[in-house]
């Protein structure tokens, strides 16, 4: 009986090097990782309330076909916002929680998240006012994300900041 | 925490044990052969099947079928049953996509007859069935009310309201229905997303494919299932659309709750799931099967749009073209099915995720018409090669609680396909082959190329020679409309 032994530490072939030159700035980055049935992103940010922010960001270039940025969220552009009041069991789920009301919002009325001011961020609870642009804007979505998952979830602090990774069901 | 440690075994040609170590609770048992076996070892998706080897009642090995590849929670092309009283569902098992299934129209034209309309049947399809990002319709948005009588009543909905045929539900998994659908557990939410959606492809992987039979290997069963050399075919790939995402997102926040509070250990949060016995899992059950019996509706009135297409294009009714549904198959799905576990017969909770039943000849809920032949099955290739016909077998009801494999399985992630397809015309490199493109997103034809996937063929012989489906017929694409 012939026997293979499995590495069970693969890691993602893509990382941040793999994005060209992309400059870490102050609000953070994210960018797209390998996954062969789905789609997922990495995030880092200096703090959890912008690793929340650019996660979102990132949401939103996924949508629209983009491969990783490190946006200036822009809310002056927004068509309109909302405030978004959230719960889950712990910080994990809870940025789980936050990316699906966003992706929520834009599969039932069109909406496309551009910024968010955290108001209030605890390991159980998230109120934001979240900026979107409206369906009119001159930006059409490239793909349809069924769903932010659970899967390889991590959100950790890394050195002086914090890095999130998120697995999306395409 | 993932299970570490784990290793894998030939059994035989075609199949491979991850014998049971640490948490698990019983053996993973993979279908594949030798060529096979690099791509899958080459992402995560054995340690998924050894992590799903872990959850409560799981009955019989945690199954992997040659397609397999990295999803998320369950790979994608696994196969897990469980006890009704000790084990689980999991909302991960089945998906976010409730009831993603594949249906076969046949006609009575053969390609060289259609050849020359192709290309305006491809246009007139193009605009009459909603295809792409968010698609949504027009013309016909239902009331929350209707939509609840969609999630009970499935196909048959759609046949009373004039899109199909009555016969067509005799030649559907379930009738077209699955019981116990309980639209009072599907959200506001999902309702008001299933509103405007029914009928409609979506994108990513979704297609509607008219193709032809370019290889017949089973007589008989491809009698039965109206398949001659030649016969133009139509494939419908989709599913529940928005309102079944809605539907998996709710429960997997309530499964979580529910993972925790009957102290179920997951070996990764997307496993999360409740007690098939549990308050929880009963509603969960009631609005699954809701979503399902929407996507078999939503199949049903895109296969009336194609009927109806043909019928203008060529100037006939679809019943003079002999468009005869041959059947609707789903393979993300969970379902309370009898089988024989450890020689005992006993009602078992399948888990299907990305993967096909396969019932064998004369079980009861093989229609009629197929029961000496057994169950049909479709496995879609990629767009640029081929597909196949598969039906059901004991091999499948005794090994792998009547299932088997769903398509080709990716091989590569979209960002490397993209880059793959980069300076390529794609639509223009297949239409020199003879394959319309119809899409609504260039992107999506990149990311779909046909060195995307697995070589279909490869993965129909594992499964047929491992007795666990039998080739019936091939078929080759001339027009596909992909989301």
């Amino acid at each position: 009986m012939a026997s293979v032994g499995i590495d069970a530490t693969l890691q993602y072939s893509l990382g941040p090097q793999d994005i060209g030159e992309a400059m870490h700035d102050a609000r953070g980055r994210w960018w797209t990782i390998e996954h062969t049935g789905d789609l997922g992103i990495e995030v880092e940010a200096p703090s959890l309330p912008a690793l929340f922010v650019m996660g979102a960001c990132g949401m939103t270039g996924v949508l629209l076909g983009l491969e990783g940025d490190s946006p200036e969220p822009e809310p002056e552009s927004a068509a309109l916002s909302r405030e978004l009041v959230l719960e889950a069991p712990d910080r994990e789920a809870l940025l789980v929680e936050w990316l699906r009301e966003l992706l929520y919002i834009h599969a039932s009325e069109g909406l496309l998240f551009t910024a968010a001011e955290m108001v209030e961020l605890t390991d159980k609870e998230l109120v934001a006012r979240a900026s979107f642009s409206s369906p009119e804007d001159e930006v059409s979505p490239e793909r349809e994300l069924k769903g932010v998952t659970y899967h390889d979830l991590e959100l950790s602090r890394r050195g002086d900041g914090w890095f999130a990774r998120i697995v999306f069901d395409l | 925490m993932a299970v570490e440690g784990y290793r894998l075994e030939k059994i035989d040609d075609h199949r491979w044990r991850i014998p049971r170590t640490g948490p698990m609770l019983t053996d993973g048992l993979v279908f594949a052969d030798d060529e096979l076996i690099p791509h899958i070892e080459s992402d995560k998706s054995l340690q998924q099947v050894a992590n799903v080897a872990c959850l409560p009642g799981i009955q019989g090995p945690s199954i992997a079928m040659p397609d397999i590849h990295w999803g998320y929670g369950f790979p994608i092309g696994g196969v897990a049953a469980f006890d009704l009283e000790e084990g689980i569902i999991s909302p991960g098992g089945v998906g976010y996509d409730i009831n993603c299934g594949v249906r076969l129209l046949r006609t009575d034209l053969t390609a060289r007859d259609l050849r020359p309309q192709l290309s305006k049947l491809m246009d007139r399809l193009y605009r009459k069935v909603p295809s792409g990002v968010g698609a949504s319709r027009s013309d016909l948005k239902l009331s929350l009310h209707e939509v609840t009588r969609v999630l009970s009543n499935g196909a048959a909905w759609a046949v009373e309201n004039g899109y199909g045929w009555a016969q067509d539900l005799e030649r559907i998994e379930a009738g077209g229905a699955l019981d116990g659908a309980d639209p009072d557990q599907v959200s506001q939410r999902a309702l008001e997303r299933g509103r405007a959606q029914v009928g409609t492809l979506g994108s990513g992987n979704h297609f509607i494919e008219i193709g032809y039979v370019s290889e017949i290997s089973d007589e008989e069963a491809a009698a039965a299932l109206g398949l001659e050399m030649g016969t133009v075919t139509a494939f419908i790939h989709s599913g529940s659309r928005g309102l079944g995402y809605q539907v998996c997102d709710d429960y997997l926040k309530k499964m979580l709750q529910a993972s925790e509070k009957y102290g179920i250990v997951l070996q990764d949060r997307q496993l999360c799931s409740a007690p098939l016995g549990s308050d929880e899992a009963k509603r969960y059950l009631g609005a699954m099967r809701g979503a399902a019996n929407y996507a078999f509706c939503n199949r049903q009135m895109m296969a009336h749009r194609v009927r109806e297409t043909f019928a203008e294009v060529l100037g006939q009714s679809a019943e003079r073209l002999g468009m005869r549904l041959v059947y609707d198959v789903a393979h993300n799905i969970a379902k309370i099915e009898t089988h024989r576990v450890n020689g005992v017969e006993k009602k078992v909770c399948v888990h299907r995720k990305g993967a096909t039943r396969a019932f064998p000849p004369g079980h009861p809920e093989v229609p009629e018409a197929y029961r000496h032949v057994g169950q049909p099955i479709f496995i879609p290739g990629d767009m640029g090669r081929y597909s196949y016909v598969l039906v059901g077998t004991e091999g499948a009801y005794n090994e792998t609680f009547g299932s088997t494999c769903h398509g080709a399985g990716r091989m590569m992630s979209r960002k490397q396909a993209k880059r793959t397809a980069k300076g390529r015309a794609i639509v223009r490199e297949l239409e020199g082959r003879g394959i319309l493109i119809r899409a609504a997103s260039r992107a999506t034809v990149d990311e779909e190329i046909s060195e995307a996937y697995k070589d279909v063929k490869d993965v129909v012989q594992v499964v047929h020679r491992a007795g666990i489906g039998k080739i019936v017929a091939q078929l080759k694409p001339m027009g596909v409309l992909k989301g």
